[in-house]
């Protein structure tokens, strides 16, 4: 008894497509559209109910390669609570031969040391941004807070 | 008795911009914003350059047509049912078009064929910046490898069709991160992950 389903048999051959939703799909000919699946070296046709291309294939989602060659949602350089300092040195992580140490506070050389020094949240950062009045930016523009917030020229 | 005037000397202070620490200004950062200015930052050199030179623009025959079309009235109608995404493993430009060399090879790969309606390219927003993300609708995914790909993929390609041919108009490009296809991965392209901006 002959099948009366409009779904064809038999393996594919020829340009595909995918609908985005995990079906491989015949590209090209009177059979364009249907779902194939990979099958013992061959693309198959699906017939209902049999588990589509990616349904039969997949193990894991393709994920970008991060520097260094590993897989990972971190980004890297980036610090959070499942990072362990490299010998208790929060500066140290994520570095390498390749890599410059990142420092987390203001380094007491630095211009902009101020010790105690908070942002506006309250947050103890012991940096306090260098301010320079520039007066003829002040005249020019009429950007005249730059002046108040500065010293005085007068 | 002599006088000496002495004349206040003007201190013309020279362009000198304030550079507080860096971390100065994450306090208004939001914490995704932060993270990829501090992953930028602390990158190798060649590395914050590559993250830096990532591009995309629309190509030669989508600037054509639309141009054509609003100055002439030249028909055109858009791609005739799908915009087909195909993935890279080498430089493609404004010249993509369908038989454009270093279209990624594993088995099972096709392009992904999505329809070409407002549900996965909805409307954008903006007016002097008008900016369009898709696809709108969902994360959609390419077939499953079930062979190792040639080589990472590194570029995203937007068509008209898939021919296979120089018959398909290439529409848009981008660069994508370097993602090597094993067996059994399956590609995704996530949620309004492409995002084009036109001003």
């Amino acid at each position: 008894m002959s099948s009366q389903s409009p779904y064809p048999n038999g393996i594919y051959n020829g340009r595909m497509e995918c609908d985005g939703n995990g079906n491989l799909l015949a590209g090209e000919g009177e059979h364009a559209g249907f779902p194939i699946a990979y099958h013992d070296g061959s693309f198959v046709f699906v017939q209902p109910g049999e588990p589509s291309h990616n349904d039969r294939h997949h193990q894991r989602f393709a994920q970008s390669q991060r520097p260094g060659g590993e897989f990972s949602d971190v980004i890297d350089g980036t610090v959070d609570e499942s990072m362990i300092p490299v010998n208790g040195d929060r500066s140290l992580i994520n570095t390498d031969e390749t890599t410059n140490a990142h420092h987390f506070g203001v380094l007491e050389d630095d211009p902009h040391y101020h010790e105690g020094a908070q942002t506006e949240a309250g947050r103890v950062t012991n940096t306090k941004a260098g301010t320079i009045t520039d007066a003829i930016s002040a005249r020019i523009t009429g950007h005249t807070a730059s002046i108040s917030l500065g010293e005085s020229q007068q | 008795m002599s006088a000496t005037v002495v004349r206040p000397k003007l201190i013309i202070p020279k362009m000198w911009v304030p550079t507080p620490n860096i971390e100065i200004l994450f306090d208004d950062m939001g914490s995704i914003f932060k993270k990829k200015v501090g992953a930028l930052i602390i990158k190798p050199l060649p590395e914050r350059l590559d993250v830096l030179k990532m591009a995309g623009t629309t190509c030669n025959f989508f600037c054509k047509s639309v141009m054509d079309l609003v100055f002439g009235k030249t028909a055109y109608t858009g791609p005739t049912t799908n915009i087909c995404f195909g993935l890279y493993t080498a430089a493609i430009d404004d010249t993509l078009l369908g038989n454009t060399a270093g279209e990624i090879v594993y088995t099972s790969y096709a392009r992904l064929a999505l329809t070409d309606n407002s549900t996965i390219f909805a409307a954008g927003s903006g007016t002097s910046t008008y900016t369009k993300s898709f696809p709108s609708d969902a994360t959609k995914s390419w077939a499953t490898a079930t062979g190792n790909g040639n080589s990472p993929a590194t570029y995203l390609g937007m068509l008209d069709g898939n021919a296979g041919t120089s018959a398909d108009k290439g529409l848009a490009w981008c660069t994508v991160t370097s993602t090597t296809i094993n067996n059994g991965d399956t590609p995704q392209l996530a949620q309004n992950a492409v995002t084009i901006v036109s001003d």
